[in-house]
């Protein structure tokens, strides 16, 4: 009970009150408290990997050991894994020869091993992944985009000119407006900027002023101690 | 002038003289003379601060106009000594400015060192540098660092602090002795039917709570979420599957599931490898979680953390599952996203009222009265705040405790 | 099943197929089109043009490989801007991949276009852990929080960063950003309580979240995703910083028609739904 739930909730009234105090508070020790506060959540966290790293690695052993379905990818994570960790920490793990690299700055070294693994490995399997967006936003918006009730259409009506007005080939449809006066605020791209400025700007504040006022008030319920949920009580 | 400040004004001429006597011998073989020097430098304390910082200011050499006379300026400081000339002081050269800027302004420099030390006075110097030589202009007197208890450009921030803090905290009070109504929100009542579903089929559920680690409040309420859906898988006997992006939420999270369990009288269902770590990396998670889909079909699926642009890749593959999916995230970017792919969605504030409403805990509840009461407050201040400007805007003269633009310039550091 | 039905619930990879096809064809077979350039746009070029040359700038890197197509072609736009007009350009990462995006466009950039020097004209002071910290840390002190560069060298051994004490001596930021930490906490941290000014480049998917801090002034204008890259392109080679159009308007071709053949899918999907519906009233 002391370990798991007393000496948490204290360390989280305490370094809560002062993180907040530190905000109004610039004279040290209170000042640069807030700030060393989070860098011992940084320097906690970099270790952490170390738990991460283990349960992926047991988690992939058993299955291929228990030889479960499409173990051999467990395999392939496993030996990715383990080059990509032994070229980056080996900072004498390089291209050709000659070269001596201080550890920590072969990362950034084109002749790196590891820069190598970068590049032409993480790099296209990233931008494959982020790619995917471009189809899923197009299959979401054909399923989801529908006129069904007034709000919605508004929507969709939005949509439409944001996504004309944002490209050249549709800023063709209003190019023979004039750019000046009344009529050219008619431009679709002129209309996709107002959308954007005004409609959105707006209601993106009401969201943003929203989910403030949420944090404030979890917050304080974590102080207060009256949220406990998050360490597995009512 | 007082005294004081005229014998250092005549420091100051003399060190500027004494300056300028090193450098004759060199100038007879230079095409240019020294530059005239900056002018009127003056220094102050930086407000609001914890000390160790002086902020300058000085009016441009009046050679400093394009010519090259002047290719920059070098600040210099040293501990002031009483009764020592300056040029015995002890100077470091602490910063430098390139010229260029033409006009009458002011130049201004902010020295900030824990080489400042608080309450001990200095002096410092601004040469105009050139092809010619350097000339300098002395601070008349000697200024200090001090560090200061309270910053006052965020008065305003604690005043919407204490006054959203107390309101909360009446709510929390009153919402002891009296019941608090809640509006029915669709998306948490859509809790138990999708955990539900997913025992009726037989297929897990899978809970993603973001992908950012416990220091994110996003996390915290996912992870808050996530002991009442475990709570739930439990009595169920339904499958939890919780992949996780980051070594702590995965620890933090194995002990609310545990307890969860522990609280449903199931422990005997729970094991440590429903909730297992997958990569910090955004889009290996994302794929890793869509391959998990796509394996394990499962008939729920719940998002509720922060979340980025893998958040439509992982409610698309969901949907393309046939699972119920209920997102809840306070990511604004990301709301559309979840609002068309998924099947609720909690926005913002309802995502941080559900552990509230799902616990039902009355004092917890109060806090979300309190939020509102708060959310109320905003929306007559904006009113009001756009009501006062709009007045100015057309010419009404307000008196200066009504002046909102100067009360709540955003340039203050409010 | 009858055909409004079927176009009603069309099977996605058709919609993939057809979105493909709208990407890949006008990259293979590019066209321009004439692009009016936003005022978001125009106010981040007014805002770097205000700055007298020789100014010295920071650009901080939240990117990754994944939003490198949306950002780089920016980055590069705006790098060349401020080397030529003789800017000391500052670089950080917020980002590890950060580190790795800096690295590549300063060498296109830096050394292959301009041969600017390094330790005098830029530096690349690389990745820091911490998110906000970090920005909190460099207002206090960049000597404490960068102690070398990435080069393996003392940051304060290299021209550039003599004087550069803190953010207080950094005349401009500029943010090329991707999610977090990015825009959003260097105008919380850096550009509203220290006043300094700043603008961002960002993706598309983040315009709406980075606009209320636009409009209230505290950031100056905004390039947003791939348009963004193209319109700013645009206005510095009508402004005469650049001989020819970049990246950003040679991936305009594709987004145009990709769009386009979005709409046309969605009023399509509407059509079909709106008919399914009132046979579904009749009945």
């Amino acid at each position: 009970m002391l370990l798991k739930r007393w000496i948490p909730l204290f360390i989280l009234v305490f370094v809560g009150v002062l993180t907040l105090i530190h905000w109004f508070v610039p004279h040290d020790p209170i000042g640069s408290l807030g700030r060393d506060f989070s860098q011992f959540f940084d320097i906690i966290a970099s270790f952490a990997i170390i738990l991460g790293a283990a349960n992926l690695l047991k988690l992939q052993s058993l299955k291929i050991s228990q030889r479960k379905k499409g173990w051999p990818f467990n395999l392939v994570t496993i030996i990715a894994f383990a080059l990509t960790a032994w070229v980056g920490l080996n900072w004498h793990s390089y291209f050709g020869s000659g070269h001596h690299y201080l550890a920590g700055t072969h990362v950034n070294n084109p002749d790196s091993h590891f820069f190598w693994v970068w590049w032409y490995i993480f790099t296209p399997l990233s931008a494959t992944m982020y790619a995917l967006l471009a189809f899923y936003v197009a299959s979401a918006s054909y399923r989801a985009f529908r006129a069904r009730n007034v709000e919605a259409t508004v929507l969709l009506v939005a949509g439409i000119i944001i996504m004309i007005g944002r490209v050249p080939l549709g800023q063709q449809f209003t190019a023979w407006l004039p750019d000046h006066g009344f009529w050219s605020g008619f431009r679709l791209e002129r209309i996709s900027d107002w959308i954007y400025s005004y409609p959105n700007g707006a209601g993106q504040r009401a969201v943003m002023i929203g989910i403030a006022l949420g944090v404030v008030s979890t917050s304080l319920r974590l102080i207060l101690g009256i949220e406990k949920s998050f360490l597995g009580e009512e | 002038m007082k005294p004081g400040n005229a014998r250092r004004a005549a420091l100051a001429v003399l060190f500027c003289l004494s300056l300028a006597s090193v450098i004759p011998a060199a100038a007879q073989d230079l095409p240019a003379a020294p530059p005239a020097p900056p002018l009127d430098l003056t220094a102050e304390d930086t407000p609001n601060d914890r000390g160790h910082a002086i902020a300058l200011s000085w009016v441009l050499s009046p050679d400093d106009d394009g010519s090259g006379r002047v290719t920059g300026y070098s600040v210099w400081r040293a501990v002031y000594r009483p009764g020592v000339a300056p040029a015995d002081l002890d100077w470091t050269r602490v910063g430098s400015h390139s010229a260029g800027y033409l006009g009458d302004e002011r130049l201004t420099h902010s020295d900030v060192s824990d080489d400042i030390v608080n309450n001990l006075p200095y002096l410092y110097r601004v040469e105009a540098d050139g092809p010619g030589g350097a000339s300098a202009v002395l601070l008349p007197a000697s200024i200090m660092a001090r560090a200061q208890w309270f910053n006052r450009a965020r008065w305003n921030m604690l005043l919407a602090v204490l006054v959203l803090s107390a309101g909360i905290m009446y709510w929390i009070q009153k919402a002891q002795t009296s019941d608090i109504y809640l509006r029915p929100v669709a998306g948490l009542k859509a809790f138990d039917e999708a955990i539900g579903r997913a025992t009726e089929m037989g297929n897990p559920v899978l809970f993603v709570p973001g992908i950012m680690d416990m220091d994110q409040i996003e996390t915290l309420a996912g992870v808050s979420i996530l002991g009442y859906v475990g709570k739930m898988t439990a009595r169920y006997e339904t499958p939890l599957e919780v992949p996780v992006s980051r070594s702590l939420v995965m620890a933090h999270a194995r002990e609310v599931v545990k307890e969860s369990y522990l609280q449903a009288g199931r422990p005997d269902l729970y094991n440590d490898d429903m909730i297992h770590y997958l990569t910090d990396d955004q889009f290996g998670y994302a794929a890793a979680v869509d391959g998990i889909m796509l394996r394990q079909k499962p008939a729920a699926c719940f998002y509720q953390g922060k979340f980025y642009a893998e958040s439509l890749i992982l409610a698309e593959t969901g949907n393309s599952i046939g699972a119920i999916q209920i997102a809840g995230t306070a990511s604004p970017a990301q709301l559309p996203f979840f609002i068309t792919a998924c099947d609720y969605t909690l926005i913002g504030e309802e995502f941080f009222a559900a552990s509230a409403y799902l616990s039902q805990e009355k004092r917890a509840i109060g806090s979300i009265r309190g939020q509102d009461v708060g959310k109320l407050i905003f929306m007559v201040a904006l009113i009001l705040g756009v009501f006062l400007v709009s007045l100015e805007a057309v010419g009404v003269r307000l008196p200066g405790w009504l002046d909102i633009t100067a009360l709540f310039d955003v340039s203050s550091g409010g | 099943m009858d055909l409004f039905e079927k176009i009603s619930s069309l099977d996605r990879r058709w919609i993939f197929l057809v979105i493909a096809l709208s990407i890949f064809i006008p990259l293979m077979l590019p066209f321009t089109q004439p692009l009016s350039v936003s005022p978001d746009v125009r106010a981040v070029y007014e805002a770097l043009a205000a700055l007298p040359e020789g100014s010295t700038v920071l650009c901080s890197f939240e990117y990754g490989p994944s939003t490198l197509p949306e950002v780089h072609p920016m980055a590069r736009s705006v790098l060349r801007y401020l080397f030529q007009r003789q800017h000391k350009v500052i670089v950080m990462a917020l980002w590890p991949d950060g580190l790795f995006m800096s690295r590549d466009i300063l060498d296109e950039v830096a050394e292959g276009e301009y041969q600017a020097e390094y330790g005098v004209d830029y530096i690349n002071l690389g990745y820091k852990a911490g998110n906000e910290v970090v920005i909190k840390s460099i207002a206090e002190s960049f000597s404490r929080t960068y102690p070398v560069d990435t080069r393996g060298q003392s940051t304060t051994s290299w021209p550039i960063m003599h004087g550069i004490e803190n953010l207080a001596n950094i005349d401009f930021i500029i943010s090329l950003s991707a999610g977090y930490p990015g825009t959003v906490e260097w105008v919380q941290y850096a550009a509203d309580p220290y006043n300094k000014p700043m603008t961002t480049c960002c993706t598309a998917v983040q315009v709406t979240e980075v606009v209320p801090y636009v409009r209230s002034g505290q950031c100056a204008g905004i390039l947003g995703g791939l348009a963004g890259a193209a319109e700013f392109e645009v206005l510095l080679m009508d402004e005469g910083w650049l001989t020819e159009l970049g990246a950003g308007n040679r991936g305009m071709a594709s987004q145009s028609v990709a769009h386009l053949v979005l709409v046309l899918l969605i009023i399509l999907g509407n059509v079909a739904f709106y008919i399914e519906r009132r046979r579904q009233r009749k009945f």
